[in-house]
Order: structure tokens, then sequence, then C-alpha cells
């Protein structure tokens, strides 16, 4: 009933592009793909596409193979642009279309419709390479979904779209999910993720290190977040001595804390009151998506400058414990 | 391959009208019309030029002779065509008498006169012959005015002996002579003496017209994937066509616009070769045309087509196949290399093969799908080929044309996706088994 990806490896050469992958998607939901460059997302994206065949291990869309799918099943946006830069957005576009099998004028009414949608109908008679790169993104999104494709598999889709497209692409998004169909996206800025998806994998030179509902990824971190704010900042400096509880990061305005689990976060509150100490903010949360895939991976998703020092201290898939912010 | 037709026949039209439509092709196709219709109809209009104005030979005589030299001489001008000078180097001139002999040899000097030959009689009775002008050893004019000489000498040598002119005239008349050729059943083993300027127009005319289409149209297909790859178009087609319907709707596209400047510079080429004919009347020169083409059975012209188009198609789909395994522009050219080099290789062996057209080399060679496209064609229009030898040459052709189709579709899917690396021939093989 979902999208399934079972232990699929692939290797170039002496490289494990991907390296016994599984995991499951559901339907109708909003799937995020996270790793750093050259984790092997895209990779694994070629392989649900069936552009590259996995070496060993298989791919299903609801129990059919996916080497055995119509080629509309799927909608594509891939990481390196790519459109005809001297033909015509509609042009382009209905070319696309009818290779899926679209017909002329059910074409022609979602062309209209969507770029209506995404604010630029006056560049339908464009060519491609005249429009600036944010609407060139806008008119691959929609050479990825005009054949109503059941699921839509895009790379880094928000990579180089300035804050209002972002906006008009999520609302996208939704619409489409909200069609009922299922969406992967692969990306490294969290903040979409968090916003956007029911579900995340995490992957790392070729393994994965973690998949499933964000919530649940969360925690298995084995710990909440608890962020309290004190009317003076000396009433603090006691909290990391409480058990299970460790500081996070001590901030002008407040102290992020690590809560084992186990231990009920309102202790910790108890124990300030109990000081006499006036408590103005007080918010439990589990650890944002950049921490979790900071701790799993063991640094930074954005942060590529790092990646060889962590590559260097990190033995190969194993769990670590993030170098915190202490002050 | 289910509904393999509509998207073969999408990605050809798409080709067919951004190739079409380019401004390149617009200038290319209108050049080379102009080109070679000027081209048929320049012999025509240089040799009515020429006509107008023939080279003047003056003759000054001091000697009294039997024989009117001018009119000796110019007799050997217009019969020169049927003597030792060739049909195209035959020169004109016009001789004309002067009787200031000053005056003439400063004409010369001034180049107003092509010529001047002084004739004179030494005191011993012999005739002595002088001629001044630009014209060196070879020179055609000057060859023919030495042969006038040496005519007007034995008839003055005649005259002195005793010979009226009547019986000069039987003492010149041309012998009997029959010459037999040897192998001589209407074919030819060489272009050159198969059967006038015709044929090796028309032989070389498809040896060229080979190569040009297959270097230049297979160079546009190459060029064509290579920039579907460079500019990441490929990676969307790979998921909504085929590599096969690629293959074939990029390779038809391009052939039919091919086909299309073919056909509109070979209409203008025939248009000038039809209109040479009547402009060469108004013009006023020679009534035949520059040449005359053979005469050709519409089976041999239905059989050109074939092997022109079959080879075509061979060499369209390697160049796709190769076009797709780089990944920059600028790497197409070092990678077309040995397909070109394949084309020159055919075309080269073509002309050492059109003056040994039955040699045994040029048997086998011509069964190579390679070479056959261009060697097979002479053979036929020069009537030396077998049924069979055609046959199983063409059948080889077609068979050389498949598994090029079926290893190029494989390349198509193992290269283009393939960014960046080199693929090695273990590793594309490697990719093109893995997706049958």
């Amino acid at each position: 009933m979902s999208l399934v990806v079972d232990s699929i490896s692939k290797r170039f050469g002496e490289i494990r592009a991907v390296d016994n992958v599984s995991f499951a998607i559901e339907p109708g939901r909003i799937f995020g793909f996270l790793g750093s460059n050259g984790a092997g997302k895209t990779t694994t994206m070629r392989m649900i596409l069936d552009i590259l065949r996995p070496d060993a291990g298989s791919i299903t869309w609801r129990g059919a193979s996916n080497t055995e799918l119509p080629r509309r099943t799927w909608g594509y946006l891939p990481e390196e642009r790519g459109l005809y830069p001297r033909m015509k957005v509609v042009e382009q576009l209905r070319f696309f279309a009818a290779l899926y099998g679209v017909g002329r004028r059910s074409a022609e009414t979602e062309i209209r419709y969507w770029l209506e949608r995404f604010r630029i109908p006056e560049y339908a008679e464009r060519k491609v390479e005249e429009l600036s790169k944010g609407n060139q993104q806008k008119i691959q999104f929609l050479a990825a979904i005009l054949h109503d494709p059941h699921v839509l598999v895009m790379d880094e889709p928000f990579s180089a779209l300035d804050p209002v497209n972002t906006r008009l692409l999520k609302e996208a998004f939704l619409e489409m999910r909200d069609r009922g169909k299922t969406l992967v996206f692969s990306t490294h800025q969290m903040e979409q993720v968090e916003e956007l998806c029911e579900a995340i994998a995490i992957i790392d030179r070729g393994r994965l290190l973690v998949s499933g509902a964000v919530r649940d990824v969360k925690r298995s971190m084995g710990r909440r977040l608890v962020r309290l704010a004190t009317e003076s900042q000396e009433g603090r400096a006691w909290l990391p001595d409480l058990p299970g509880v460790s500081l996070s990061q001590q901030r002008e305005d407040y102290a992020e804390l690590n809560v084992r689990d186990g231990i009920d976060p309102h202790t910790i509150l108890h124990a300030t009151l109990e000081r006499g100490v006036r408590v103005t903010r007080f918010e439990i949360a589990d650890p944002s998506l950049e921490e979790v895939f900071v701790e799993y991976v063991g640094r930074s998703a954005v942060d590529e400058t790092e990646t060889h020092l962590a590559r260097a201290a990190l033995p190969a898939g194993a769990r670590s414990v993030p170098e915190l912010d202490r002050r | 391959m289910n509904q393999f037709l509509p998207n073969a026949l999408l990605i050809m039209d798409r080709e067919y009208r951004v190739r079409v439509n380019s401004r390149a092709f617009v200038i290319g196709t209108v050049l080379l019309a102009v080109l070679l219709a000027a081209g048929m109809l320049a012999p025509a209009v240089i040799g009515a030029i020429a006509r107008d104005d023939p080279d003047r030979v003056a003759i000054y005589s001091g000697a009294q002779l039997d024989q009117d030299p001018i009119q000796a001489i110019q007799g050997v001008f217009l019969g020169g065509a049927a003597g030792n000078v060739s049909v195209f180097g035959a020169p004109e001139a016009q001789i004309v008498g002067v009787d200031d002999l000053r005056q003439a040899e400063a004409q010369v000097a001034r180049g107003e006169l092509h010529g001047l030959l002084t004739i004179d009689r030494r005191s011993d009775g012999t005739l002595a012959f002088r001629y001044v002008s630009a014209d060196d050893a070879t020179d055609p004019t000057r060859l023919l005015i030495q042969q006038g000489a040496s005519a007007l000498t034995i008839a003055d040598r005649l005259s002195a002996a005793g010979l009226d002119p009547g019986q000069q005239a039987g003492v010149f008349r041309p012998p009997s002579f029959e010459a037999i050729e040897l192998g001589g059943d209407g074919s030819g083993s060489n272009i050159y003496e198969a059967g006038g300027v015709g044929v090796v127009v028309v032989a070389i005319g498809l040896i060229v017209l080979a190569f040009v289409a297959i270097v230049t149209y297979g160079s546009w297909i190459a060029q064509s994937v290579a920039e579907e790859k460079s500019s990441r178009v490929m990676e969307l087609l790979v998921t909504a066509a085929t590599p096969f319907q690629l293959l074939a709707g990029k390779v038809l596209g391009t052939s039919l616009a091919a086909l299309t400047q073919f056909a509109v510079v070979i209409a203008a080429a025939t248009a000038g070769y039809v209109a040479s004919g009547p402009l060469v009347q108004i013009l006023g020169g020679n009534a035949s045309p520059i040449f005359s083409l053979p005469s050709l059975s519409v089976v041999d012209v239905g059989l050109f087509a074939l092997f022109f188009i079959t080879a075509f198609l061979l060499y369209a789909v390697l160049f796709a196949g190769v076009g797709s395994l780089v990944s920059r522009q600028e790497d197409l050219q070092q990678a077309l290399t040995p397909v070109m080099w394949l084309a020159v290789a055919g075309y080269g062996v073509s002309w050492v093969a059109t003056s040994s057209l039955d040699s045994e080399w040029v048997r086998i060679i011509s069964q190579v799908p390679f070479f056959s496209p261009f060697i097979m064609p002479i053979r036929i229009l020069v009537g030396n080929a077998a049924a069979w030898e055609v046959g199983l040459s063409l059948v080889l052709l077609l068979g050389g044309t498949f598994v090029a189709l079926w290893l190029a579709a494989r390349l198509y899917r193992a290269g283009v996706l393939s960014y960046g690396q080199r693929p090695g021939i273990r590793q594309l093989w490697h990719a093109a088994r893995e997706h049958t």
C-alpha cells in the first residue's frame, strides 16, 4: 500500500553510492529525504524512478515493481534543472505533457491554471533561457506534475528559490498532497522539512541512518528539550545538577535543557518554583530536525566544511553525541 | 516498448522543427542552393564570356606561299578539338593577317595581340617561323601554332617537290584506323573510361554526397544529443520516454531535416542544370550542355537511394550513441573522431576504388557495411556488380545498421546519465547489459 524501498544497493566502481537502504513511504503524504551532498539521495531517487537499476534490492509502489509501472506513475524534478533553453515555456510544457500521453486540451487547461497560480502567465510565450532561476524552477516543477503522476520525486526543489517562490512551491506541494499524491523530496534545509513532512529518512554516505514519522525520529533521540526563562539568570546555575538533565544552551533570554527519557520535564518546573525563582517561560519540545540530523550524521547538513573532520573523527555509521555549545 | 510510436514521433517532430527553424539551417540551405545552382550555370556563362573575346594571333608573311597561311592556321585551331589537345583545353584564337610588322610587334608587347607569327623564306628556300608571345612551352595556343607551322612547311615542301594541292589532299587524308577495346562488355573497371564525363560526375557526386551528408548531419545528431545531456534535459527525457524512443526520434527528426535541406539543394542544382542548356543558347555559346547525364534505370536510382538512406542511418545511430557518452560539448569532437575516421576511410577508399573497380579487394570491401555505401553504388553505376553482390552487400548493410541501432540504444541508456566520469568500454558493456 505504499512506496517500499527494500534493501537497495548501488555502486559506481569502487564507490558504494547506496548501501543496503530500506524505507517505506505512506501514500498521500509528504516525505523528506535528508542527507549531505553526496550522501546518495540522488542515486536513490534515480533508482526509484528506474533511471538507474539497483545492484541489489527492489522498489515497489502499491505492490508493483517500479520496473513494470507505467512511466506516468512518476513525476520527477531533477536536481540539475533540465529544460530546453531555447524552447518557449508553453511549447516545452506541451511537449513533456504529450510525452507522458496527456491529451492536448487537458494539458492546455492545466498549463494555464498553474502558470496563473505561480503568477507567471505572461511568461508563457517566452523562451526558458530568458526566465530567472526561480521562474525556471517553477516551470521545471510544472513539467513534473502536468501528467498527474501518483508519486512526485523531487531533488532539492527549494534550492535557489526566494522566500516568495518558496511559499508558492510549498502551497503547490500541499495542494498535490490534498489531491492524494505522494511527495518525496530531498533537501538539506530542515526548515522546509519541519513544516511539510510527515515522515523522513536520513541517509549518509550511502547508508540509511534512520527513517520514520518525524515525531518518532525525534523521540528516538531519547531526550526532550525544556526551554526555561527566569527573572534572574543566577537562578539557573543549579539546573544541570538535577538527575537526567543537562544544559544544552545557556542563552541570554533562556536556558535550553536536555531531559533524558523517563524523566518528567515538569520536575524542572517544580524544582525551580520550590527554590522561589520566578519562571517567565517554560516550554517542552522535541529536538529540532537540525539537531536530530547533526546527532545522527555527526555534522550539520549545510556545514560542508567540517565534513572531513567529522569523517575522520567518527567510525562510519556511528551514532555520536554532538559537541554542544557550552558557555 | 509499448506505445513506441507516439513518443518517438513527438521527439522526431520536436527535433525536426527546432532544426529547420534554426537560423543556421535556413542560412546554410539557402547558401548551398545558391552555390550549387550557380555552379551548374557557371560553365555556360564562362563559356559565353570566353567566346565573345577569342585571342587574336597575327600573322605577318614575308614569304610567297601556295597556301593562305591565315586560313591554314585558323584551320588547325578549328580542328584542334579533334587533335592532340584535350577537349577542355582547346584554345580558341582568331587569326588575322598584318602588313605592318613594327606596329604588330608593339601590339603584342602591349598585350593587344595574343601573339605574332612571322613567316620568312630563307635564301636556301626553306621557311623560317618566328612566334612572339607570352606563351610558355606547354601553352596550347603555341602548340597549335607550331602544329600549323609544320603543316605549312610540309605543304610548301610538297609543292616544291611538284605535288599540286589536289595531290596533297590525298597525302593528308586520314588513315583508316580501327581500334578494338578488349574486355568491352559495356561495363568498366574505371569510372573515367566507363562512359564519359557524365559517369564521372555522377560517381563523384554519389561519393561526395554520401560523405558530406554522413559527416554533416551525423554531427548534428551527436551535437543535439550532447546538448540535451549538458542542459540536463536528458534526465527528464529518460523518465518520460525510453532510450530507444529517444534515439529513434532524434535520428529520424534530424534525418528529415537533412532530407529537407537535401531536397532544396538538389532541386536548385537540377534547376541550374536544366537552365544551363537554354542559357548557353541565349548567350550564344556552345549549344551542348556542359555534360550529359548517363541514362540511369529506375532500379539503379532506387538502389542508390536505398544504400544512401541505410548508410546514413547506420552512421547516424553511431553518432547519436557517441554523443550520449560525452558530458560536455567541448569533449564532443574528440569523442566523434573514431566515427569520423570510419567515414573518412570509406570516402578515401572509394576514391582509390574508382580506378580499379573490378579488383579483388574492391569486391571484398564493397561488402563491408561501413564502406559498401560508398563503393557499391559506383559499381552499380558502371555496371560491374553482379546482382548477388548488390543483394548481399545491401543485406549486410541493413544487418549492420540493426546491430548499430541495438548497440546505440544501449550505449544511450548507459551514457545519458553518466555525467562527469568518462566511461570505459568495460563499464559501458556492463551498463549496456544491465538494461536488456
